[in-house]
């Protein structure tokens, strides 16, 4: 991983680690004094509506006893028990209930008849069993819950109610007085605007009354009026709910932000840090590519500057040394082929010049054999002056040699064209590739196809129009491998050393120089050519370029 | 209540009650029965006779019986309704007799009832049962008393004399044709009707076809003046809206119309017609009267019926007002002894029945629409005495009228009687000397 | 104890009875003047007379609108508007004007006005049930035009013999209304005209039965424990529309009747014997309909007809599964409320679901026009003859059909009680058939003090004009 990249995660590592460890404690807590403030809430809603719910049983009861001593029910009871019935008796009960703010009001006779009602005053004349029941009920069990018919819009409801009962007796004659509040949805109301939550009363297996809202998830608590009624109070967890889940959103998002900001940070001076290192890097590899002279153009201070400078005296100093070790590289080289030149030359003057010498000889002894020592003389000499051209051929193509101009080249793709160009081969000549693409070398084209034709061109003759020639071009430790192997007699072991030096053949009409210009073309590839004899016999030429650095 | 107190003293001083053994048993019975039905003190007592003077001593006895059983007594006047007078006098029981001399028993027969009237009860006419009880005693009358009871009894008596298929709105009566006897004149909505002092119809005059005034008149109202001497009879029609004077050609026994106005004869007076302004569209009219040619004279307010009494000197008048009350007028109209009596009806008039020149007081029942109706004959005085009443069967009086009709100077009452059929009968009512 | 509930009201009515021949003190003849003050209980007064069923609403509409002629006490008819009112044929009447009577904002009183009024009782748009009392008339009292001979003079014939045709002419429905052009209410003649504010009217010195005796009335809308206070307080004279114990006038006439009208097709065939078997009309009548209410079991209300209870129907089945109805009442009456619920919730026992629906009168008329309802409660002022008050109830039961079979064999009779058997003959018999159930009967309920005077006329009506004040 480069080192910017490590810089700038260990500035965000920097940031988040203390975030990270932060948020789930701060979370957590959160949560709980979230949660136990709702605690609070509910419970004491829940208080609260309890007292309301007390406050309306004892409105029944304190509204049963004011009323059964009020002078109204003394006089009606009279007219009761003297037998007049006003007219007004109809809305008696309404007017009495709603002058003493209560929803459920019945006056009955001893019989259960209803005399007056006020929450629904059409039901007078009708017995009604349920609020007889709880009139007969012995006190202290107050108030009773029943359930009510009242006035509907489409009938009467029933709803339940909490009622108590007191008598008034006017001589023999006995009136009832049933008291009480509904269980309605102005209850309902009035307890969910106290409470704030939604309120539900359900009784008989169907909602009766319904006020307020609380989105889920809710908390409920109910309390029972056992067996008409239950009211279910729910209340919503959603605003805590949704309070934690916007401080989660606030710390990611300011998590996000830091770490962002470390991120650009430690980019930033990663990138200020990195920079001339980068520059050394490239310098550095292309000085080992072999470009001389490359300096480092950075300004940089302290250590890393310290370090440019010295890369740059470095490579001054490298490409001095180096001119300096061509130049003498170049010279021995002219050395050495001066060295080789003569000596080739001076093998084939050596017979010239004996021939020469017979002949004279010859001529002066005026030999019977001149003629035909003359011919073969000749013929010698011939011959010497030949080779002693193809030589000089040799060598001044090995002089000619250009410096190959580098370039990125496929091996695969070359070593293809290679075999497309080569000439028709004879039959009883298998050809055999194994060639493996995706490489890359720095080669001079020209020159290795050359190579390849001659590698080629040896196994041929190798094997004599009959046997198999593999090419392959494979990976190499030391880089590229492109290898042509023959099913040939092979290279004895004495002659494998010798076979890449410039005179040396076993071809007859050779001049040796083929595989050593191939061997001088790998060297100043920065490669070499090797010779292996492969288990199954035959030869086997291996060509071994540097990979081209991967971009 | 002082007013009734003041009655039966006056009652006690003017006759002195005669030791008659009858009347005294017959009170202390009556008496008796009171007290033993438990009745309530304080005790009205209502007594109606014939006879003024046996009613009064009769009530005085009564009083004094049931004063000595600590009954807290108390006479009312007759013309008032006695239970209305007895809660008004704070009674609570009243007592209601009737007395007769019938063939020599002197019989009282009422009844006791109780007029407590719980205070709570505001107006309604609240009765609890006790006591109610019928009472009913005789005695044998003395001699005596068939003459007390008789003297200064007036019989009144009433026939008919006329009848009209719709109602009467004024009556009249003068000597249209100089025979010394009056005729009585007639107004109606249709018509105007003459007849002879025996009934005959001597005249009429159609009004149908005559239009109606602008302001319709809600009952048949007006005012009829007959002018002796000129043959003329002056009228006010409040369908019309218009007065007419009409001379009456006895021979022929037509009716010619002599001049219109607006004017509405109300009344005569010793030498002239009484003119007045009627108010449109009401029975009422008023408050200024006057003679032609003379200055006019406000009455206290607008007047029903105003009645004069011709044969007194000096003349009386009388102006009966919306609501009952009236005012006696003795002298000239414009300065005159004056006083005001209450409790009038719609029909009233001055008539003199013995022709001493003491007009009585007649008047209906002072109640709107009485069933029944009641006609009064009152002695005209600061406190008229009642002399005589007698219920009618039927109809109600709305005109009182008096005439001569068979020239004695002793007049009789011209009552016009208004029937639940629509109808109207003109009924006389002559006084019967005691016999 | 209800049979001593039934004594009481027995008792009760007879008192009311006593009070009706209401003695006046001191006042031998009816005195001109003065101002009665009246408190009117109902809500706001309906827009037209034709929908003034109540009998308060009839008497303000009195004030200012009346027709032909007035019904009095003794089956009298007196002429109003009309001068002459006579038979001129077995089947052609005539009747004349008064002259010279004017209507404000309408000019002088013409045979056209009198048919404009009665021919928009046939309209669609203001259809009424009175409408049946022109039915006898040639095109059953649509098109009268023919009829006016003259400015002043109507020739009405009638399509078959029809003796009752005056006295159906004076019912307060049938009172001379004409649309003026100013503004939306209808203009009239009456004894009071309206002035320039709203509470005060002034006598009407042109009123063809001569002025009121009353200089003007002065009307003031309270509700009813209000005006009884004024009333006790001596700052109102008369309450019209509430019944105070002590000085309470009830005119015995109770004319006034509710039906409950049903849809058969809607509520089902056995409805009419569920509604006997569950609601006791007795008990409806005393505790849920207005005081001065009587029960009324047949088609004509027992002041027309004497009443014979059906027999106890048995008790009917609840129905498993009823289509639920909804019960149109008149939001201005608020004693319809507290019968409706009663009716509600008794027929709830028996399994209906009924809705309640409180809607205006003249909405309510409408649906009855249209026959849009499943149930109403619909009041009429009966008139007060049972010929004319059987062909009401049943052009109100919807059956305007039968009107040309029934009332011809009514009219057929020439004799008063003859007539009267035949009608309510043929109401005992159509009861069955029509979908209305006769609930119970009203009378005008006042409360006055006893210092003015006031008769009540043959429909029951209080008659203001001969309103007066007695003595002080």
């Amino acid at each position: 991983m480069r080192l910017r990249t490590q810089l700038a995660l260990a500035f965000a590592c920097l940031a988040i680690v203390p975030l990270a460890l932060v948020l789930p404690w701060a979370l957590s807590n959160l949560r709980r004094t979230l949660t136990q403030g709702f605690d609070a809430r509910v419970a004491s809603a829940m208080i609260a509506a309890q007292s309301v719910l007390e406050q309306v049983s004892k409105a029944s009861t304190v509204g049963a006893e004011e009323l059964a001593d009020s002078p109204a029910l003394e006089d009606f009871a009279r007219e009761v028990h003297d037998g007049r019935a006003a007219p007004s008796t109809t809305t008696l009960g309404e007017r009495l209930m709603k002058s003493r703010g209560l929803s459920v009001l019945s006056l009955l006779d001893s019989q259960g008849v209803t005399l007056s009602s006020g929450h629904l005053p059409a039901r007078l004349g009708d017995r009604d069993p349920t609020l007889f029941a709880a009139a007969e009920q012995p006190p202290g069990r107050e108030p009773m819950p029943v359930m009510v018919e009242v006035r509907g819009d489409a009938g009467p409801l029933r709803l339940p109610a909490l009622v108590a009962a007191r008598a008034v007796d006017y001589g023999d004659t006995r009136v009832w007085v049933v008291a009480g509040t509904l269980l309605d949805s102005r209850l309902a109301e009035e307890l969910s605007r106290l409470t704030g939550a939604e309120v539900t009363i359900a009784g008989s297996g169907s909602t009766l009354a319904h006020a307020g809202a609380a989105d889920p998830p809710n908390a409920e608590k109910t309390i029972d009026f056992p067996p008409i009624a239950r009211l279910t109070f729910a209340f919503s967890r959603a605003p805590q709910v949704s309070a934690e889940r916007g401080i989660l959103r606030a710390f990611v998002l300011i998590s996000g932000l830091g770490l962002l900001l470390a991120v650009v940070a430690g980019w930033v001076v990663a990138r200020h840090l990195t920079r001339p290192l980068e520059a050394l890097t490239a310098a550095t590899r292309q000085l080992a590519a072999g470009s001389l002279g490359v300096s480092v153009r950075e300004d940089s201070s302290g250590e890393v500057g310290d370090l440019v400078a010295s890369f740059n005296r470095m490579s001054a100093e490298l490409k001095s040394v180096t001119e300096r070790l061509i130049s003498s590289e170049r010279t021995a080289a002219w050395q050495e082929v001066a060295r080789r030149l003569a000596h080739e030359i001076k093998n084939p003057l050596t017979p010239i010049q004996m021939s020469l010498e017979t002949l004279a000889a010859a001529r002066g002894g005026g030999s019977a054999e001149f003629d035909r020592l003359f011919n073969e003389g000749v013929k010698a000499m011939l011959e010497e002056v030949e080779r002693l051209r193809r030589i000089v051929d040799e060598f001044s193509r090995f002089a000619r040699l250009p410096k190959p101009r580098l370039a990125a080249v496929d091996p695969a793709e070359l070593v293809r064209q290679v075999l497309a160009l080569y000439p028709a081969r004879a039959e009883g000549v298998r050809l055999k590739t194994e060639i493996s693409n995706g490489m890359t070398v720095q080669a001079d084209r020209d020159l290795l196809t050359q190579v390849l034709m001659n590698l080629l061109k040896n196994a041929d003759e190798a094997i004599g129009g009959e046997g198999e020639i593999a090419v392959r071009v494979r990976r190499h430790p030391d880089g590229v491998a492109l290898e042509v192997q023959d099913s040939g007699p092979g290279v004895p072991a004495e002659h494998r050393s010798r076979v890449f030096e410039p005179d040396f053949t076993t071809k007859p009409d050779g001049s040796g120089l083929g595989l050593a210009i191939a061997s001088r073309i790998c060297q100043e590839h920065g490669g070499r050519l090797e010779l292996d004899a492969p288990a199954g016999g035959g030869a086997l030429f291996r060509l071994v370029l540097p990979a081209s650095p991967e971009r | 209540m002082r007013r009734l107190l003041l009655l039966a003293v006056g009652a006690m001083a003017s006759s002195p009650p005669a030791p008659l053994p009858s009347a005294n048993r017959l009170a202390a019975q009556i008496a008796e029965r009171i007290v033993g039905q438990g009745a309530e003190p304080p005790v009205a007592i209502a007594v109606r006779s014939n006879s003024r003077a046996l009613t009064d001593g009769f009530a005085t006895l009564l009083a004094a019986d049931l004063a000595r059983a600590k009954m807290g007594p108390m006479v009312l006047s007759a013309s008032a309704d006695p239970i209305q007078a007895a809660r008004a006098g704070g009674a609570r029981s009243l007592v209601r007799l009737e007395l007769r001399v019938e063939n020599g028993q002197l019989i009282a027969q009422g009844d006791l009832l109780g007029t407590w009237v719980n205070f709570w009860s505001g107006k309604a006419s609240t009765r609890p049962p006790e006591p109610a009880a019928i009472l009913r005693a005789s005695v044998n009358a003395d001699a005596d008393l068939a003459a007390f009871a008789a003297e200064g009894n007036h019989e009144f008596r009433r026939s008919g004399f006329a009848s009209l298929p719709v109602r009467t709105a004024a009556l009249a009566a003068g000597d249209l044709d100089g025979d010394g006897r009056d005729e009585v004149v007639a107004l109606t909505d249709e018509e105007l009707v003459v007849f002879a002092a025996d009934g005959r119809v001597l005249a009429k005059r159609d009004q149908r076809r005559q239009a109606a005034s602008p302001t319709p008149c809600r009952e048949p109202a007006g005012a009829v003046v007959v002018l002796p001497g000129a043959h003329q009879v002056a009228y006010y029609s409040c369908r019309l809206g218009k007065a007419e004077l009409l001379e009456f050609e006895p021979g022929q026994g037509t009716l010619k119309l002599v001049e219109t106005g607006d004017a509405a004869p109300v009344a005569r007076s010793a030498d002239a017609v009484l003119w007045a302004k009627a108010v449109p569209g009401q029975n009422t009219f008023g408050p200024e009267i006057g003679a032609k040619d003379q200055t006019p004279f406000t009455l206290g307010g607008i007047f029903w019926t105003l009645s004069s009494g011709l044969s007194s000197t000096p003349p009386v008048y009388l102006a009966v007002f919306p609501g009952g009350t009236a005012t006696v007028a003795r002298g000239a109209v414009s300065d005159s002894e004056r006083w005001v009596l209450r409790e009038l009806g719609a029909g009233s008039g001055l008539v003199d029945f013995d022709g001493r020149g003491m007009p009585a007081l007649v008047t209906s029942s002072p109640r709107y629409r009485p069933e029944p109706e009641e006609v009064r004959v009152l002695q005209l005085a600061r406190l008229p005495v009642l002399k005589w009443s007698e219920v009618l069967p039927k109809g109600q009086i709305l005109q009182v009228t008096s005439a001569d009709l068979d020239g004695t100077k002793r007049q009789a009452a011209l009552l016009g009687v208004w029937m639940p059929d629509g109808s109207s009968e003109i009924q006389l009512m002559r006084s019967i000397p005691p016999q | 104890m209800s049979s001593a509930r039934v004594s009481i009201f027995a008792a009760a009515a007879a008192f009311a009875h006593s009070l009706w021949v209401q003695p006046a003190d001191a006042a031998a003849r009816a005195k001109y003047g003065g101002t009665l003050r009246i408190a009117f209980t109902g809500p706001e007064a309906p827009p037209d007379p034709s929908l003034a069923d109540a009998p308060s609403d009839a008497a303000m509409f009195r004030m200012s609108y009346e027709g032909l002629c007035r019904w009095q006490r003794g089956d009298r008819l007196q002429p109003v508007l009309a001068a002459e009112m006579a038979q001129a044929g077995p089947r052609a009447w005539r009747i004349s004007l008064v002259d010279g009577a004017k209507m404000r904002g309408a000019g002088a009183l013409t045979a056209h006005h009198v048919a404009q009024s009665w021919t928009r009782l046939s309209q669609q748009a203001t259809l009424s049930p009175y409408r049946a009392l022109l039915y006898p008339l040639r095109g059953e009292g649509r098109q009268l035009e023919g009829s006016v001979f003259s400015p002043s003079l109507l020739e009405l014939s009638t399509s078959f013999a029809w003796p009752d045709l005056l006295a159906s002419l004076c019912h307060p429905a049938l009172a001379v209304a004409v649309p003026t052009r100013a503004s939306g209410t209808p203009t009239g003649l009456g004894p009071f005209v309206s002035t320039s504010r709203d509470e005060l009217l002034e006598q009407n010195p042109n009123f063809p039965l001569g002025r009121p005796y009353a200089d003007r009335l002065k009307i003031a809308f309270v509700n009813g424990r209000r005006a009884l206070r004024l009333l006790s307080l001596g700052q109102v004279d008369i309450v019209l529309g509430e019944a105070d114990k002590t000085a309470s006038i009830r005119s015995p006439i109770a004319l006034y009747a509710t039906y409950l009208a049903f849809k058969p097709e809607r509520t089902g065939a056995e409805f009419r014997g569920d509604f006997e078997s569950a609601v006791d009309r007795a008990q409806l009548t005393q505790f849920f309909a207005p005081a001065a209410s009587v029960p009324m079991f047949n088609l004509l209300p027992p002041a027309l007809m004497p009443q014979s209870a059906t027999a106890a129907s048995p008790a009917s089945k609840r129905r498993a599964s009823a289509p639920p109805l909804t019960l149109l009442y008149d939001q201005a009456l608020p004693e319809q409320r507290l019968v409706a619920e009663r009716i509600q919730v008794r027929l709830h026992d028996l399994g209906y679901r009924i809705a309640l629906k409180p809607v205006s009168r003249s909405e309510l008329r409408n649906r009855w026009a249209l026959g849009q309802f499943d149930l109403m409660l619909h009041a009429v002022l009966m008139p007060p003859l049972p010929a004319p008050a059987l062909a009401v109830a049943i052009e109100l039961a919807g059956g305007h059909q039968l009107l040309a079979s029934e009332l011809p064999a009514i009219g057929a009779e020439p004799e008063g009680p003859r007539r009267e058997l035949k009608a309510r003959e043929r109401a005992m018999a159509l009861a069955a058939q029509l979908p209305l159930i006769p609930l119970y009967a009203q009378s005008a309920v006042l409360s006055a003090s006893p210092r003015w005077y006031l008769p009540f006329d043959g429909q029951g009506l209080p008659d203001f004009d001969d309103a007066f004040a007695v003595g002080e």
